[in-house]
């Protein structure tokens, strides 16, 4: 004599043989469980053909990347003037003067030796150029929506008296 | 580029790559989001498991060979899984429905019983509810579903057997 519990597995594998069939004769139980376990297969099947509405998940998707881009642009933007800015402010540094550069005097004639007061001779001094401003650095991201373009502006920094 | 500007682009390197994607979206889209709805019972959420598993799509494309498929059933459950251990249990039961929707004779009508499946799936263990829905509502063979869930045949039978028997004994109790 076939179980319950035995032919409900048999029932749920879709094995409806002759000992099953036997068994739901004499259970009313297993024989409503059959039935249910049919229908249930033929809604389930049917589940695969329902439409769902899908475009918010478009609308959601495309946004979703956007931002996702956003957040990855802004992170590499970060990175990226992490390495830049010191270079930045590197290139602009001023670089102290060297030792003066003293240019040798022509020897002044002996008539104005003569007439002229002895005065020292002027000592021409190469003074250093006066520093380069520093540039403002623009640091431009493109991502893959041509609708957004990240701009990073690096200001020169003030000086301070 | 004028003096002092950088310019980055990160635009991907293929521009093919996109269209790849779109074009992978739009003819799984529908495949996606019906088995995340299954697995999770509710439509916003399979909505945000969808959005999940395009993105997990967008940066593992190049690495995917042939049919997806497989690749997005497997995605698609664990995206849903990660997401139902984060969220509570919920299950939108139809108070309403359970009063008024058996017919004079007992029987349930297509839809109805569709709504009651719904709820009963989300009654199931993880594992049972992935394997019945990629074998009864997908379609897929024994041997689809194992590769998927990364079990064996058997184990995939076993589980559909016991969920298939406690869906009919779900349905069977609000009658």
């Amino acid at each position: 004599m076939l179980r319950c519990r035995d032919c409900e597995l048999r029932m749920a594998e879709f094995d409806f043989g002759e000992e099953i069939e036997a068994h739901l004769r004499m259970c009313p139980d297993c024989r409503a469980l059959a039935g249910e376990l049919r229908e249930n297969a033929v809604a389930l099947s049917a589940m695969h053909d329902e439409e769902l509405p899908v475009v918010e998940l478009a609308s959601a998707c495309n946004g979703g990347f956007s931002r996702r881009w956003a957040a990855v642009a802004a992170a590499a933007a970060l990175t990226l003037l992490a390495i830049a800015l010191p270079w930045h402010r590197k290139a602009a540094v001023i670089v102290p003067p060297s030792a003066p550069v003293v240019a040798a005097a022509p020897a002044p004639s002996p008539e104005i030796v003569a007439a002229a007061p002895i005065r020292k001779p002027r000592r021409k001094v190469a003074r250093p150029k006066p520093p380069q401003p520093e540039e403002t650095l623009v640091v431009r991201m493109l991502t893959p929506d041509p609708d957004i373009v990240i701009y990073w502006i690096v200001e020169p920094k003030e000086k301070s008296e | 580029m004028a003096a002092g500007e950088l310019t980055l682009a990160i635009v991907p390197a293929q521009r093919d790559a996109e269209q790849a994607f779109e074009d992978l979206v739009e003819a799984h889209r529908a495949l996606v989001l019906r088995t995340a709805y299954r697995l999770l019972g509710r439509l916003e959420d399979a909505q945000d498991a969808a959005q999940e598993v395009f993105l997990r799509l967008f940066r593992q494309l190049r690495k995917i060979e042939g049919d997806p498929k497989a690749w997005l059933y497997r995605v698609t459950i664990n995206v849903c899984r990660d997401h139902h251990r984060r969220r509570k249990n919920v299950v939108e039961l139809h108070a309403n429905f359970r009063d008024s929707a058996l017919d004079p004779e007992g029987a349930l009508a297509l839809d109805q019983r569709k709504r009651l499946l719904m709820e009963g799936l989300q009654t199931l263990p993880e594992r049972e509810r992935a394997a019945v829905v990629l074998r009864d509502v997908e379609g897929l063979s024994t041997a689809q579903a194992a590769a998927i869930l990364g079990v064996t045949e058997a184990t995939v039978r076993s589980q559909i057997w016991s969920a298939r028997v406690k869906l009919a004994k779900y349905v069977r109790s609000y009658k």
